[in-house]
């Protein structure tokens, strides 16, 4: 450290990971965790960047957001010229800043600085910028899309994937409408990301913008059963793209899963925020109790964890079967919720569930340990014979994984592939003409962020497909991988102008 | 496009630690092992592939291509033997297979906390018990989530390339430890 801070500084502005409000205070609510930066703050940190000439950062996102660009811009106050130029990949700019993890494996991890110190706070700068677009006085006009193509595309499910899809196909010229199975647009990034995590204001902005460009969204509308596939084409549309993300839950066979006070966490999830949380809290329809035992170890299980602690103000503890260091939950999502006072049992796994009158009581957990490798590399945990133990709980909310939606697929006909996922080629392509499928429904649940990025590498191939000119392809990430060589930086010519000298 | 020819010089034993530093343009480095110059990195002029040098007498060059199997993506670089056709390596988006084995870098070995990725711990791992032997052969689905699977220490990276780029590799991946030096440097720590 003492090496790198002779030309920058090692700490980020604010604090690591990024400032947060009071946990004793945001538990009792569904304000924001996060704290934004100041214009001030935002310029001192955004100087910090080193403006690298190999910026790994944009390598580390799945859609190829111009990080280096958006540095440069704000180090100097121009915000405007940052916004330009990370929208220009990434429609949902302001859900992105706030749901990306960052630090795991993204723009922050690969941010050169975080080999010597704190790696630059590029989701807070990010949502600095969005946030001053959507402040209402700062709204920047759209991009200049393609001439109008005449062909028509349509896009299965308005989440992540499909949004960013339907941004893209529009601004290639083609008329696009996504059909919506739920009431709300957005998908996970709607109904399974709460409002402390992602105000949903905040999203409704950005599709409303993506709407304002002539995407037309049709919700409530369920393609495999009010519309098939096969008419979609034949009447509607020259391309499908399915977007159709992950939904189905991992199923158990436990003794007594099936009393009541036992939840899908996912759909627990779903039902308090699909219609917004405020509207839930008019009318809640899940008698949770105090005592709630939350199974799982990802992102879902922490957010049914702390959702149920703002409504219940009662005791939650999560109950993992490895340990805490095989948890594959976001670190921070982590401590944020231990800080709020969410408590932990690792190494442990529900053996049966009992009940009194067809009604939760208690669980019977199994102690666990862990044993060889499974092929994941991470140790497999089974059960200690003898060592079972009771605890009294009024609900379980159970978040142990979900698979792709395989509603279409089955309906339709698709061709599968593992765990009842869309099966496609490198051409995002399907096993029925003129079918495309794109994000979780293909490869399983991942991040907003990469099913934009999905969603955008299929788009460019239902243009390339529509226009009949796949054999010219050139994918986006290479397209950016020529555009930004360090040559043309130097020389002043390329997307973003040189570091200052 | 001209592609640089360069001279090769002695063989010298290629041991298990390296220090890659910048020298120019990110693309210029040289590799250094027990304080030794071992090798340099050089770009030509517009154009995407880098060469690796040996400085041991022997004259051998590694070519290090952006693109593998004609495609360039993220944290990817096919490795060649000077001008054979065939990469001895293929990287691509941070995984590589050598041996009939698949590694990862700037992943975290078994046991290690997730909390490692926000210390900016960062290792090079082998995936025993993985269900493939060679990058071409991973599926869709098991490449999307290759981040929650753990695998055996073989390699520590650490620092940046404007000061120090530290690689340190296990003997199995001796063979190949000097153009990993040069990826990982090229790939996760130019500046």
């Amino acid at each position: 450290m003492e090496i790198l801070s002779t030309f920058v500084n090692p700490t980020r502005v604010g604090g690591f990971p990024f400032p947060k409000s009071d946990p004793e205070k945001r538990k009792k609510d569904f304000s924001e965790v996060e704290r934004p930066y100041t214009l001030e703050q935002a310029i001192e940190e955004s100087k910090r960047c080193l403006l690298c000439g190999t910026p790994v950062c944009i390598d580390a996102c799945p859609v190829q957001m111009d990080v280096r660009g958006m540095c440069e811009a704000v180090s100097r106050g121009d915000v405007k010229t940052a916004f330009l130029r990370i929208s220009d990949t990434n429609d949902l700019l302001g859900v992105t800043a706030r749901c990306c993890p960052q630090l795991q494996g993204l723009c922050e991890d690969a941010c050169v600085v975080h080999w010597e110190g704190e790696p630059i706070s590029i989701g807070m700068l990010q949502r600095f910028v969005s946030d001053w677009e959507q402040n209402g006085l700062n709204r920047q006009p759209d991009p200049v899309g393609e001439p109008k193509t005449g062909k028509r595309v349509a896009i299965v499910g308005a989440g992540p994937a499909g949004l960013a899809a339907a941004s893209l196909l529009q601004r290639y010229g083609h008329s696009v409408k996504v059909f919506e199975e739920l009431p709300a647009i957005g998908g996970t990034a709607w109904y399974g990301i709460p409002d402390y995590h992602l105000p949903k204001d905040v999203l409704e902005y950005e599709v409303e913008r993506i709407k304002g460009r002539g995407v037309e969204i049709k919700t409530g509308i369920k393609v495999g059963k009010d519309i098939s596939l096969s008419q979609l084409l034949s009447e509607e549309v020259d391309a499908v793209l399915v977007t159709t993300g992950a939904k189905d839950p991992v199923k158990l066979d436990t003794p007594g899963i099936d009393l009541k006070g036992v939840f899908d966490g996912y759909k627990f999830l779903e039902d308090v925020f699909v219609n917004s949380v405020s509207s839930y809290l008019k009318n809640p329809t899940y008698d949770l109790g105090k005592d709630v035992i939350v199974v799982g170890g990802g992102d879902s299980a922490l957010d049914d964890a702390r959702t149920a602690l703002r409504l219940t103000g009662g005791n939650v503890t999560i109950a993992y079967r490895r340990t805490e260091n095989e948890m594959p939950a976001d670190a921070i999502m982590l401590d944020e919720a231990k800080e709020e006072g969410v408590q932990f049992k690792f190494l442990a796994d529900p053996k049966a569930y009992t009940g009194n009158n067809g009604r939760l009581t208690s669980v019977v957990m199994n102690t666990m340990k862990l044993g060889e490798p499974d092929s994941t590399g991470r140790r497999s945990p089974e059960p200690v014979p003898g060592q079972e133990y009771t605890i009294n709980c009024s609900a379980v909310l159970l978040a142990i994984g979900r698979g792709p939606n395989s509603f279409l697929q089955e309906v339709a006909g698709l061709k599968t592939g593992k765990k009842n996922s869309i099966a496609i080629d490198d051409h995002f392509k399907t096993s029925m003409t003129g079918v495309f499928a794109a994000g979780d429904v293909t490869a399983g649940e991942t991040l907003v962020v990469k099913a934009m990025g999905s969603g955008r590498e299929a788009a460019q191939r239902v243009h390339e497909y529509l226009l009949n000119i796949e054999d010219q392809h050139v994918s986006l990430y290479e397209q950016y991988f020529v555009e930004r060589s360090y040559e043309k930086m130097i020389r002043g010519d390329d997307v973003t102008p040189p570091p200052p000298s | 496009m001209k592609l640089a020819r360069t001279r090769l010089l002695q063989g010298k034993g290629l041991e298990s630690e390296y220090i890659v530093r910048r020298t120019g343009d990110p693309g210029e480095a040289e590799i250094l092992q027990s304080g030794q110059l071992v090798a340099h990195l050089d770009r030509m002029k517009n154009d995407s592939l880098e060469f690796l040098k040996v400085e041991d007498g022997s004259n051998r060059v590694f070519k290090l291509d952006p693109r593998v199997d004609g495609v360039i993506l993220p944290f990817s670089s096919a490795v060649y033997n000077d001008d054979e056709s065939k990469p001895i390596l293929k990287i691509r988006s941070g995984v590589f297979s050598y041996n009939g084995k698949v590694y990862l870098f700037k992943s975290l070995p078994e046991g290690k906390s997730m909390k490692g990725h926000l210390n900016g711990e960062k290792y090079i791992t082998r995936l025993d018990n993985f269900p493939y032997r060679d990058v071409d052969e991973i599926d869709r689905l098991t490449r999307e989530n290759l981040t929650r699977h753990r695998g055996v220490e073989v390699g520590k990276l650490s620092g940046l390339g404007r000061l120090e780029h530290r690689v340190i590799l296990s003997e199995e991946l001796s063979p190949v430890a000097l153009p990993l030096a040069a990826v990982s440097y090229l790939l996760y720590s130019t500046g």
